[in-house]
């Protein structure tokens, strides 16, 4: 695979093989408006007047364009803010591309926030089930499963106590083991490998890796390395909603130090500051 | 299908459970707030305004309770995207879900409410006739009603949070312009009009026709009834289906 950057990756010719994803010119924007939310006054006073509110208008992606043919398993890299989770809200159908179109073969399903859904006051138990249904499952189908949920979540003993009582760490492995029970043909999974000790996040890993085993096709984020290279066939390198590059993982990671080094360069970290503060635990896994 | 019915069924025992968790009187809340408001009512205009309506109170529970479903269910209905942000931003997920799930939950309190009003009912000498048969007609137009509006206030809201509080100042104002409390042949001249703009007051005449009067409402009243729930409903999904994708990015 070539190691070079290239602003723009292959188009797609006519006769590819069945392409589960398909991504072409896609560019999303936000318009934020000024001072917060326009309240309804200004809305209308500015229209009598004629005068447009002052709007800040960010492109997350700009012109990204990839397919991922059926069971591979394609991974997103970039620093924050670089558009990777507006890619994958895009792929799983949350939003509509500002410009250019996203097609998907099967149906999608996404990892994007875990846990969203949950609410504190209830149990784990009641979580796993509403949440089992928002994923696509039947109520039956959900309860058939809630063992094995629950064994791989390891809660047996806190299940039925409400959510709000639960550790971070169980709250993850809950919200992990629930989000996992669908069986879908893609799955989209934003930074989730931020669950638990280091033995249930192998356990999480060989989850994903069954999951490619069995011929499913996958798209991820993350910003841990191994991981990329553990569970991609190729990847992307985001840049300010650009595809700097598309490659195999090691090339795309290479690619990415140096994007991070060049960041460095222009912003360098402030080092006394690190240095005061030597036990700061490193926040890799914001949610 | 299957599904469908699966998933509104569990957010409504979800939504259900979740009023009344930690809470010593739970579901009897509900049942106290309408009463609350009938007791003031019937001090009112039974003894400081006497309005002379035979079985008072009898005459305005059976208003209050179709109205008090209607409030609450409006009032819930335009924070709705804005307090689900998680559900709303969930792939494969339909925030509209969200309106029909909270239309029903609060049907279910009105469900449970319904018997202590055959009780008052009957305590004041109504009979009760086969026009009772109608009341799931009603429920259903009503619910259609209610998911339009919701629709419609929900989406603005997402955009302008104005809207929670026009929607608090609306309500209140159509509580007095809706017969609930007295009777719409009292009304004098040009009022009629606002009677007639008013979709909830067909509906509630209704209710109270088979509740309190025991007759089916006339053709004419249930048509308009009908009509209206539909292109509300109507409306407020053609409007949500315009800006889907909008409230998605501005949540």
């Amino acid at each position: 695979m070539t190691s070079s950057t290239i602003s723009r990756p292959r188009p797609l010719s006519a006769s590819a093989p069945r392409a589960a994803v398909l991504v072409e010119s896609v560019s999303k924007r936000f318009r934020v408006r000024c001072l917060g939310r326009m309240a309804l006054k200004e809305a209308l006073v500015g229209g009598m007047l004629g005068r447009r509110p002052p709007v800040v208008t960010h492109w997350a992606l700009r012109d990204v364009s990839f397919s991922l043919r059926t069971g591979r398993s394609l991974g997103i890299i970039g620093h924050n803010g670089a558009g990777k989770s507006t890619l994958l809200r895009l792929l799983c159908g949350l939003g509509r591309p500002t410009r250019g179109r996203i097609s998907c073969a099967d149906r999608v399903s996404g990892l994007l926030e875990l846990g969203s859904g949950f609410h504190p006051d209830l149990t784990g138990r009641e979580n796993l089930i509403t949440g089992g249904i928002l994923s696509g499952l039947t109520e039956r189908e959900v309860r058939a499963r809630q063992d094995e949920v629950i064994g791989f979540a390891e809660l047996e003993e806190s299940i039925d106590l409400p959510v709000r009582t639960y550790s971070t760490g169980m709250y993850l492995r809950l919200a992990f083991a629930t989000a996992m029970q669908l069986d879908p043909a893609v799955l989209v999974m934003d930074e989730v490998f931020a669950v638990g000790d280091a033995r249930f996040q192998r356990k999480c890993l060989e989850r994903v890796e069954a999951f490619r085993a069995a011929g499913k096709t996958l798209v991820l984020t993350s910003q841990a390395p191994e991981h990329v290279r553990a569970l991609c066939d190729e990847v992307i390198v985001l840049e300010e909603g650009r595809v700097v590059m598309q490659g195999d993982p090691d090339a795309a990671l290479a690619c990415y130090r140096e994007l991070l080094a060049d960041r460095g360069a222009r912003r360098p970290a402030t080092p006394e500051h690190a240095a005061s503060r030597p036990d700061r635990p490193e926040v890799r896994w914001a949610t | 299908m299957r599904y469908h019915f699966d998933l509104i069924r569990n957010l409504v025992q979800r939504d259900f459970s979740l009023s009344y968790r930690r809470s010593a009187l739970g579901m009897l809340w509900s049942l106290l707030l309408p009463l609350a408001q009938l007791l003031v009512l019937v001090f009112v205009f039974q003894a400081v305004v006497p309005l002379r309506i035979e079985a008072y109170p009898a005459f305005v529970f059976s208003a209050l309770l179709p109205w008090t479903w209607f409030s609450t269910c409006v009032t819930a209905a335009a924070d709705i995207f804005v307090n689900n942000r998680d559900l709303v931003r969930r792939p494969n997920f339909s925030p509209a879900i969200l309106m029909v799930v909270n239309t029903l939950s609060n049907f279910v309190t009105y469900l449970v409410a319904l018997p202590i009003l055959l009780g008052i009912l009957v305590w004041y000498g109504r009979t009760l006739t086969p026009a009772l048969l109608l009341f799931p007609v009603l429920a259903l137009a009503q619910g259609l009603l209610m998911v339009g509006i919701g629709l419609l206030v929900g989406t603005f809201n997402v955009f302008y949070r104005d809207v929670h509080y026009i929607v608090s100042l609306g309500l209140m104002l159509l509580f007095y312009l809706t017969p609930i409390f007295y009777q719409p042949r009292e009304l004098l001249g040009g009022y009629h009009l606002i009677y007639a703009l008013n979709p909830a007051a067909g509906l509630i005449e209704s209710y109270r026709a088979i509740f309190f009067y025991g007759v089916a409402p006339g053709a004419g009243q249930l048509g308009l009834v009908a009509v209206s729930s539909l292109v509300m409903a109507s409306l407020g999904y053609l409007f949500y289906r315009r800006e889907a994708d909008d409230i998605i990015d501005h949540l």
